[in-house]
C-alpha cells in the first residue's frame, strides 16, 4: 500500500523514524590525503588530528524509532531510543501582524549503553575493544562538538512501508539537554537561524581621519576587511555612498545621502556598514536576506511561490530601506511581511520555505477543501476574538535615514484609514488602532492598499475555530484555506454557516489526532481575476474559464441564470 | 515438548568472525542482544559465521531472531570442528530453510568441540540477522501449569468519531507481548543446578533469551524475551524436597 492508502484506511499502526544527519570525514584516518597519526579520531571535526585535509560531504545518519514498537524497517540499523512522539510546537502565522512564530519540536531519547560498533569507524582498534564503554548519545555528542544548526528528519508512516515512502519533516537541531538518563534534543525550523543573524553586520572600522572633514571624497580606517566592495557606510549621523575600497580606505564616496548631513568626524568615529534598497520589490528584497544572509539555500526555497506570490499581488510594491544599524534579519523580515500583508514559513512537510501573501486564491478561484462535522471534526472550540478587530490604522512611512524606528517624528507622512460605521455607537463604539512604523515605505500608493486590506479582513473580528481532525485529514497544512462548516457556528437564521477559514497553526495531539487553528478570512464575496481578451460571453465560458471575473450587469450578475458577480480584492 | 530456554551462546566463549560483512554492519552485532543492530553478508553464496572456543564447548540448540533467512530462501545448518574446520568438519544440525523470518530455535543432538560455527546458504537474497545464539537449552522438565497462555499481546488503540457520529478511524500502537509461565512440582535439585544458575547469570540482569514452550507443536511460539522488571525469584520448598512452584514473568516486542 502506498502512503496514501494508509493515510485512508480505517485502521492503521502508525510509526516514526527519526534521522539526525551529522558531519563526518570521508577520508580514512591515516591513509592519503589524511596524515594523521597517533590514536585515531573519530571522523568528526572536533577529534580531527589532520584538519587540512577534513573533508564531510554528505555527514552520516543516526536513525531512531520508537522503544516499545517492532522495528519499522526490516534489515536496517534503526536504534529503538525514542522515548515517546516527538512533541511539536507548530509554525504560527499570525495574521494581524503578519508574523510567523517559527515551529519547534522536541524529542526525547533514552542513553543506552553502546558498543560503538556501526558508530566508531576504528572500534576494533581501540583498547576498549570488544567492550567499549559509555551510553550512545553522551559519546555521540562528545565527539560531536559542532552538531548545533544540523539537520533531523522525523519520518512519519506505517509499518510495511518502505523509508521512502514516509513523510519527511526537516528541522535543524536548537539545543541539547542531558536529563536523568534521558536526552532531549529541541529543534527548531530552518527560518530561526534568521534569529541568529544581524543586517547589516555589526562592523568594527574606525576613521583615522584626524578628523575627516565634511568634504573629503575618501575615508580612511583601521581596516575595509568586513567591508562590502562598494556600498554605504554610516559614520555619526552621515550616510555616506563608496564606490570602492583599498585595504585601509573606501574611496569614491559621495557624502550626505538620503538627507542626511554631511559633517566632521572624528578620529576613531565608528564606521557601519549599511544596508540599503532602493525602488525594490518587497519580495526580492525578503529573498535577498533569506538567500544571502540567513544563508537557506535556493533549493530549500519554494522559489516558484515566491514568484507567483509577486506577481499575482505584489507588483507595484517597491520598497526602499536604509538600515544603518545591525538589526536581527527576523525582525527585517516581519516588518516585510506586515507591510505586504504576507507570511513566510518553514513548511516541513515539502521541506521548502513558503510564501503567501493574504489574498483569495491564486490565478485561479480555488477549491478550498471541506471541513464539516460528519466527515471531519473530531472536536471543535470557537474564539469570537474581539482583539483582531481594527477599526483605525495609521501608517508612518517615507522615514528619516537615521531615525529612531518607532518614533512619529522620524517620518515624513502617516496615512490614516478609519472605518467611521464600525466606530460609531450603533456598532462597536470603540477605537481598535493598529500602527506601522514603515522603514520602507515610501510609495503613496501603497499604504492606501495596505490599509483597505487590513481594515477589510479586521473589521470585524477575526472568528478563531479550533478544530481537531483526525490522522486521515493530516494532509491539510498551514496556511491552506478551508471551508468550514459546523453546528458551533450558526448563521442568523440558525443553520450552520460555512465559510471559508485559513489554517494559522497545525499542531499533533496524539497519534491519530491533529489540532488546527483556524482563523475567518472575511472572504464573502466571490473574487476574481479579469479574465484574458478572447475569452467567451459568461453563458457560453467553460467552467475553467468562469474562474476569471466577467464585468457583471447592473443588478450585480452575470449571464442569463443571473450568477453571482465578481468583486475586486 | 516442554519449554525451552536458549541463553547461553558458544559466540560469547570467542570473538565471532564471518566470512563477509556488508559495509556498515558487523558480525559482533549477532551477541550484542540487540535486535537491531544487524550482521549483513556482503554478497549471496555461503557464508560461516564461525567462532573459536578456546576449548571445548558444548552444543544442542541455535536461536536466530530479526532475521531475513526465510525471504532468502537460506539453508541453515551448524557444524562443529576439532581443527578450525581445516580438515575436520561435522555437521550437528542439518540443513533446513527457516518458515518465516521471525525467531526459531532448533534444537540438535548435544555435542562437544572447540570450534563452532553456523552455515547460511542464499542464491538471491543477501542475508541478515540480528541475534544468534548457538549453545546448550536449559529444558525444563514439565510443561507449564495450567491453563497456560502461551503470549498475551497488548494493542493501544486510538478511534476517532466525528461529531456527526461517524468512525474517522483507529490508531493501534503495540505494546510489549508478556507471557507468564508456572512450574510445579520441580526437584530442589534441578532448580539449584540448572535453574538458578540461568536466574543468577542471565535473568537477574534482566538480559534477553530464547523462550520457546513447545517447540515440537507450535515452534512458531519462540519469543525473544527478558524477565519483567518486577520479576522476583522464589524457591517455595516442600516438605518432599520439591520446589512448590517457579514463577517467569517475560516480556517482549511481537515480531
Amino acid at each position: 500500500m502506498a502512503y496514501a492508502d494508509e493515510l485512508g484506511a480505517i485502521s492503521r499502526k502508525p510509526s516514526t523514524i527519526v534521522v539526525i544527519n551529522l558531519d563526518y570525514c570521508n577520508n580514512t584516518f591515516g591513509s592519503a590525503p589524511c596524515i594523521a597519526t597517533g590514536v585515531k579520531c573519530y571522523n568528526t571535526k572536533s577529534t580531527c588530528k589532520d584538519t587540512a585535509h577534513y573533508a564531510n560531504t554528505v555527514g552520516k545518519d543516526y536513525k531512531f524509532c520508537k522503544k516499545d514498537a517492532p522495528l519499522p524497517i526490516a534489515g536496517e540499523i534503526i536504534r529503538p531510543y525514542l522515548a515517546g512522539e516527538p512533541s511539536f510546537l507548530s509554525t504560527e502565522l499570525d495574521q494581524k501582524k503578519s508574523l510567523t512564530i517559527n515551529a519547534r519540536v522536541t524529542l526525547e531519547f533514552y542513553d543506552e549503553p553502546d558498543n560503538d560498533i556501526g558508530i566508531d569507524p576504528y572500534v576494533t582498534e581501540r583498547s576498549t575493544y570488544p567492550n567499549a564503554v559509555g551510553t550512545f548519545w553522551r559519546k555521540l555528542f562528545a565527539r560531536n562538538l559542532y552538531h548545533i544548526g544540523r539537520t533531523i528528519y522525523i519520518k512519519t508512516g506505517f509499518f510495511g512501508l518502505a523509508e521512502s515512502a514516509y513523510k519527511s519533516l526537516k528541522f535543524i537541531i536548537d539545543q541539547i539537554d542531558f536529563n536523568n538518563g534521558k536526552i532531549k534534543i529541541i529543534c527548531k525550523d530552518i527560518l530561526k537561524l534568521a534569529d541568529k543573524v544581524e543586517i547589516p553586520k555589526a562592523t568594527a572600522g574606525k576613521v583615522t581621519d584626524n578628523p575627516l572633514t565634511a568634504v573629503a571624497t575618501t575615508v580612511n580606517c583601521d581596516t575595509t576587511s568586513e567591508y562590502d566592495a562598494s556600498g554605504y557606510i554610516r559614520i555619526d549621523n552621515e550616510i555616506i555612498v563608496y564606490t570602492g575600497k583599498t585595504a585601509t580606505s573606501f574611496t569614491g564616496c559621495t557624502r550626505a545621502q538620503f538627507s542626511t548631513t554631511a559633517a566632521q568626524h572624528n578620529l576613531d568615529a565608528k564606521i557601519q556598514l549599511c544596508y540599503v534598497k532602493t525602488s525594490i520589490n518587497v519580495v526580492d528584497i525578503m529573498l535577498d536576506i533569506i538567500q544571502n544572509y540567513v544563508g537557506i539555500a535556493a533549493a530549500d526555497i519554494d522559489t516558484a511561490v515566491f514568484a507567483s506570490e509577486k506577481a499575482q499581488w505584489l507588483t507595484s510594491f517597491a520598497f526602499t530601506g536604509i538600515i544603518s544599524k545591525p538589526t536581527k534579519a527576523s525582525q527585517l523580515l516581519a516588518e516585510l511581511q506586515e507591510q505586504s500583508m504576507s507570511n513566510i514559513w518553514w513548511d516541513e512537510e515539502s521541506q521548502l520555505v513558503k510564501f503567501k501573501v493574504f489574498a483569495p486564491g491564486g490565478s485561479t478561484y480555488g477549491s478550498p477543501t471541506e471541513i464539516n462535522d460528519d466527515e471531519n471534526i473530531v472536536e471543535i472550540d470557537t474564539d469570537h476574538n474581539e482583539d483582531s478587530r481594527i477599526s483605525r490604522i495609521v501608517i508612518y512611512y517615507v522615514k528619516d535615514a537615521i531615525g529612531d524606528l518607532v518614533k512619529p517624528e522620524s517620518y515624513a507622512r502617516s496615512y490614516i484609514s478609519w472605518d467611521v460605521n464600525a466606530e460609531g455607537s450603533a456598532e462597536y463604539n470603540e477605537k481598535a488602532i493598529k500602527t506601522i512604523f514603515s522603514q520602507w515605505i515610501t510609495s503613496s500608493a501603497i499604504p492606501s492598499v495596505l490599509a483597505s486590506r487590513f481594515l477589510r479582513r479586521f473589521r470585524d473580528p477575526a472568528k478563531k475555530a479550533i478544530v481537531t481532525l483526525e490522522l486521515k485529514d493530516s494532509g491539510i497544512k498551514t496556511a491552506d484555506v478551508v471551508n468550514l462548516t459546523t453546528n458551533q457556528i450558526l448563521k442568523t437564521d440558525g443553520t450552520a454557516l460555512s465559510r471559508l477559514y485559513q489554517v494559522i497553526k497545525k499542531q499533533q495531539k496524539s497519534l491519530g489526532k491533529f489540532s488546527y487553528v483556524l482563523l475567518d478570512t472575511a472572504w464573502t464575496k466571490k473574487y476574481g481575476f479579469i479574465a484574458p481578451s478572447g475569452y467567451p460571453n459568461w453563458d457560453a465560458a467553460s467552467e475553467a474559464q468562469k474562474q476569471y471575473a466577467y464585468i457583471s450587469d447592473g443588478n450585480e450578475k452575470l449571464g442569463a441564470n443571473d450568477d453571482e458577480g465578481f468583486y475586486i480584492f | 515438548m516442554n519449554p525451552i530456554i536458549l541463553y547461553a551462546s558458544r559466540f560469547l566463549d570467542g570473538t565471532p568472525t564471518a566470512t563477509d560483512t556488508a559495509s556498515g554492519y558487523n558480525v559482533l552485532n549477532i551477541i550484542d542482544y540487540k535486535t537491531y543492530t544487524l550482521w549483513k553478508a556482503a554478497s549471496v553464496g555461503t557464508k560461516y559465521i564461525t567462532v573459536d572456543c578456546g576449548s571445548d564447548k558444548s552444543a544442542d540448540a541455535l536461536g536466530i531472531i530479526s532475521h531475513n533467512l526465510y525471504t532468502a530462501n537460506a539453508t541453515i545448518s551448524v557444524e562443529s570442528s576439532t581443527d578450525n574446520f581445516a580438515a575436520n568438519v561435522t555437521e550437528r544440525l542439518a540443513g533446513f530453510i527457516p518458515t518465516s523470518n521471525n525467531a526459531f530455535l532448533k534444537p540438535f543432538t548435544s555435542a562437544t568441540d572447540r570450534y563452532w560455527r553456523i552455515k547460511i546458504v542464499t542464491a538471491a537474497v543477501v542475508p541478515y540477522l540480528a541475534i544468534a545464539m548457538l549453545g546448550e537449552k536449559l529444558l525444563f522438565p514439565y510443561a507449564p501449569d495450567v491453563p497456560y497462555i502461551p503470549y498475551s499481546e497488548g494493542i493501544e488503540v486510538e478511534s476517532s468519531k466525528s461529531k456527526g457520529g461517524n468512525l474517522l478511524g483507529s490508531i493501534v500502537q503495540y505494546k510489549p507481548i508478556e507471557i507468564s509461565a508456572r512450574f510445579s512440582t520441580l526437584t530442589r535439585t534441578w532448580v539449584i543446578n540448572t535453574f538458578k544458575p540461568f536466574w543468577d547469570n542471565h535473568a537477574s540482569d534482566l538480559k534477553p533469551f530464547f523462550y520457546v514452550w513447545d517447540n515440537d507443536i507450535y515452534p512458531q511460539f519462540c519469543f525473544w524475551v527478558k524477565a519483567k522488571d518486577s520479576s522476583k525469584y522464589q524457591m517455595p520448598v516442600t516438605i518432599l524436597d520439591y520446589v512448590d512452584s517457579i514463577e517467569l514473568e517475560m516480556e517482549g516486542i511481537k515480531e
